[in-house]
């Protein structure tokens, strides 16, 4: 009926050996509770901080005419900051079904330069080619648009 | 003639009413039990179901704040399965020997730690490590719960338990779209945050959950009593890994299973991936229109879980033991006809309902296989068996798609289906032929251990000696007991615990069994335990309800109230056909044969529940013939011309054709000269030997001591059981009976 202990049985021997006798239920209970409350709060403020937390430079939807193999993308990116002026980098993407890029460039401003002044909004216009015809078929789903570097300006 | 109203009611008062059987309640999902741990565990499974494709869906997000590349990130999700897969096989193993509510509390609790601690990543190594660590506790929860409903949930409706939890998967893909929104929202981050605040929340629950004892439920379905609380001691309980996997692979049913499941997997797993592909390219629609076009078709998927589940229970209830095998196999074999016209049609709306039905019959495999699989696993080797068919079922899946695109790549992506669609018929042939032979006898040899164990744990406690049950006892009926010498303290000790279990498995048990002619109740809360081999006989006076005891048991009538056993069968609402193809054959009194048809006509109706299999009859017909050698002559001789003797012998050898393992026999005596009678009563002896339990009926108390091994006694619709037969004397019995005592 009784074997060897196994691998399992000896890890666990030995775990409860080096843990000493303050590891019994009553620890084992406090413990989890600590760490359900903690994480539970802490996932909570971390959450609630990402939702108030708002990018300064605010990317709007991107808009596109797509010609042939060749998809030009406008998107209008707003500063939000009281103060600062930025002289962003903005990207343009074509998203394949899992997310990865088919096709990427850099957009430039559609009108002047890249400089944006507080509360300030500028389109960025970005071309994208090199799409196979099956890949715009089959694979292509969506657009983004998306501040490479944000740039505060000198 | 005419019947006059009185006359007429006092008719219809003396006929037989036929009562309606118990309804199987298909709609509702389960009956009479607390439905919590079901919920809380399905919640589990959604929760980590639901981060299997989030990361994928944040790629773009991933991609800009990281600046990673496409290699990247497929190390990202390659990594993730990795850890799957690794953590999946140690999980079972624990879940085996700790408590399985623990498990899953720390391992959801942990999840939950990780998901923050992904979320809060500042680079690549740090992402890497979260879903490497992510995919180590993510299968904590599969293993675990499979183990955990089969103790909480009774077995009778264990496909349906395995149903609802199965919908946990559904719905944790259904989260997917939501897990989108929020990172649009408020960033990817966010969502990794939100996604883990609900997993503290299980967790904390599922630490609540009250630890079911392994094998609780086999032992309630067996009526094995005992303490529920106490742990049953299995030698399962400490084997090494090693061992306890080669002793689940030589469990046939399961292992053909697993090469099923992994077969199939080869197909399915590729659908999810290719479809969309398949319907820009074949059926001219967008990339937003496929997409939504497979989420309807998931929809089937969903019909599937929910009906298969109840639909393997109720014919389970009705008398096919093996229906949760036949269901899956059935299910996987109608899907491959219906996938393939799916992608052979080119009307776009006829190929999603054909791709909704396909993908229907192909989820309802699931909940019953998975029930299957749990029933042919010793109760102590349930987490070890389940995660090992999730390892398998993982790497064919991850397989399957890498096929696809080869064979596209070579052909086209029609052709692609067309190979790989075969796979699900062959799953379902798998099931058909191997597990649907075996799964009987392995269910029953998981039975046997458990009564085994409970029995040795029983005698543990009092001190007596373990029975010698193994479980080939149950594939396998033992010769018949030798006749137990006189017990000198007579009959009234021979009820007790320990002596039930030394004295063999139960293969009848009935309990508080009422049964009512119209008005007239004629059996009053019958209990009795009928051991399984030898000859029991029931005595009594006439009309104490002897023959209404025999109909009920058999099938011909069904009782108002009580419960009824066949081994571990209840066979409530079983229709008589049904019993008789579990084992019990009825031989009425009276030479109940067909006088018009010759004698081996008659013998063939009883071959009913083998009528699908002319050679099987044709061997039991001689073996029939080597019992009852003067029939042989008489073969195309009319039964009605034989003598009453032979008569009788004709009805017993149809009684046995069918091969019963309980033979239920009224009135073999009846009408009979004693010289008759004496040469029917060895051969009754003799079928007793080779293997069959008999429950005779007699009036004759000489008849019934002469061949039976125990007596039961029966007056005014109750049943005693008196003891073995050598301890009683004939005149006292006689004298008990003429005056009712009991």
């Amino acid at each position: 009926m009784t074997s060897s202990p196994d691998l399992l049985e000896r890890s666990a021997r030995t775990a409860a050996r080096l843990l000493g006798p303050w590891w019994n239920e009553r620890t084992r209970r406090v413990l989890f509770a600590v760490v359900i409350t903690a994480g539970f709060v802490v996932g909570l403020v971390l959450g609630l901080l990402q939702v108030y937390d708002r990018e300064v430079l605010d990317v709007g939807e991107p808009r596109v005419r797509v010609e042939g193999l060749t998809a030009t993308v406008q998107v209008t990116v707003r500063n939000t900051s009281e103060d600062v002026a930025y002289c962003p980098v903005v990207g343009v993407a074509a998203l394949d079904r899992d997310g990865l890029d088919l096709a990427k460039a850099i957009a430039l401003p559609d009108l002047g330069d890249a400089r944006l002044a507080p509360k300030a909004s500028t389109n960025f216009v970005g071309v994208l080619t090199g799409i196979s015809r099956q890949d715009f078929d089959e694979q292509l789903s969506e657009y983004a648009a998306f501040v490479e570097q944000e740039n505060p300006c000198p | 003639m005419v019947l006059t109203p009185a006359a007429t009611e006092r008719i219809s008062s003396l006929t037989p009413t036929l009562t309606p059987r118990p309804k199987f309640h298909v709609t509702r999902k389960l009956v009479g039990v607390w439905k919590w741990p079901l919920v809380l565990l399905t919640a589990v499974y959604t929760i980590n179901v639901s981060d299997q494709f989030l990361l994928s869906s944040m790629f773009p997000l991933l991609k800009r704040e990281f600046g990673l590349s496409d290699t990247a990130l497929g190390i990202l999700s390659g990594s993730y399965l990795i850890s799957v897969t690794l953590g999946t096989v140690p999980f079972g193993a624990l879940a085996d020997r700790y408590s399985r509510t623990r498990i899953i509390a720390w391992g959801t609790a942990a999840w939950g730690v990780t998901m923050i601690f992904t979320g809060m990543a500042s680079g690549f190594v740090m992402l890497l490590l979260g879903r490497m660590v992510l995919g180590l506790w993510d299968p904590c929860d599969n293993p675990t719960s499979q183990s955990l409903l089969a103790d909480y949930y009774p077995v009778n409706q264990r496909s349906k338990v395995m149903g609802i939890y199965q919908m946990g998967q559904l719905t944790g893909f259904f989260l997917l779209p939501i897990g989108g929104l929020m990172g649009q929202a408020w960033g990817w981050r966010a969502t990794f945050f939100f996604f883990a605040l609900p997993a503290f929340v299980v967790a904390l629950l599922s630490w609540r959950l009250p630890e079911p004892v392994r094998g609780v439920q086999e032992r309630r379905h067996q009526r094995l009593e005992s303490d529920e609380r106490a742990t049953i001691p299995s030698r399962f309980q400490s084997i090494p890994v090693v061992e306890a996997y080669r002793h689940i692979l030589r469990c046939r049913s399961y292992t053909a299973s697993l090469v099923s499941s992994a077969v199939g997997s080869l197909f399915f797993g590729g659908i999810g991936v290719w479809t969309p592909t398949f319907l820009i390219r074949y059926h001219d629609l967008d990339i937003a229109e496929a997409t939504t076009a497979l989420s309807v078709v998931a929809v089937g998927g969903l019909v599937g879980v929910l009906t298969a589940g109840n639909l393997a229970d109720f014919l389970t209830h009705s008398g096919y033991t093996s229906a949760r095998i036949g269901v899956a196999g059935i299910a996987r074999l109608i899907s491959a006809p219906l996938f393939i016209a799916a992608f052979l049609v080119g009307y776009t709306p006829l190929m999603l309902v054909l791709l909704s039905f396909g993908a229907l019959f192909l989820v309802a495999a699931i909940p019953p296989l998975n029930a299957a699989r749990v029933d042919v696993l010793h109760p102590d080797l349930r987490g070890r068996g389940t995660s090992l068919d999730a390892v398998t079922q993982s790497l064919a899946s991850a397989a399957s798609p890498v096929i696809y695109g080869a064979i596209a790549d070579a052909s086209d992506l029609r052709t692609a289906y067309m190979v790989l669609i075969p796979l699900a018929a062959l799953a379902g042939l798998i099931l058909m032929t191997f597990a649907l032979a075996s799964y009987r006898r392995d269910e029953q040899a998981v039975q046997a251990m458990v009564r085994r164990e409970h029995a040795e744990h029983m005698a543990g406690l009092t001190g007596a000696a373990p029975p010698a049950a193994s479980a080939k006892a149950v594939q396998a009926p033992p010769p018949a007991r030798p006749r137990p010498e006189a017990d000198p303290a007579g009959a009234d000790e021979s009820g007790s615990e320990v002596q039930d279990a030394a004295r063999g498995d139960p293969l009848l048990h009935i309990e508080g069994l009422d049964f009512s002619y119209g008005p007239i109740q004629v059996l009053f809360g019958i209990d009795m335990t009928l051991p399984e081999g030898g000859c029991h006989a029931l005595v009594g006076r006439n009309g104490v309800g002897k023959t209404t005891l025999l109909a009920n048991i058999g099938g011909l009538l069904h009782a108002q109230s009580g419960r009824m056993f066949f081994r571990d069968q209840d066979l409530v609402g079983i229709p008589p056909e049904q019993r008789a193809k579990l084992g019990i054959t009825l031989m009425a009194a009276g030479q109940s044969m067909f006088g018009s048809l010759s004698v081996r006509d008659n013998l063939w109706f009883g071959a009913y529940p083998f009528a699908g299999s002319s050679s099987l009859v044709g061997s039991r017909l001689e073996e029939v013939l080597d019992v009852f050698p003067a029939l042989g002559s008489r073969l195309d001789q009319r039964a009605g011309t034989l003598s009453g003797g032979e008569q009788q012998m004709v009805a017993l050898g149809r009684a046995l054709v069918a091969g019963p393992e309980l033979l239920l026999i009224d009135e073999l005596s009846l009408g009979l000269a004693p010289t008759v009678t004496a040469e029917l009563l060895k051969v009754v002896e003799r079928i007793a030997a080779l293997g069959t339990t008999i429950l005779l009926v007699e009036q004759s108390i000489g008849v019934a001591l002469s061949v039976a091994d125990s007596v039961f006694f029966m007056d005014r619709g109750r049943v005693s059981e008196l003891g073995p037969a050598a301890a009683l004397d004939a005149d006292e019995l006689t004298r008990r009976l003429l005056e009712g005592q009991q």
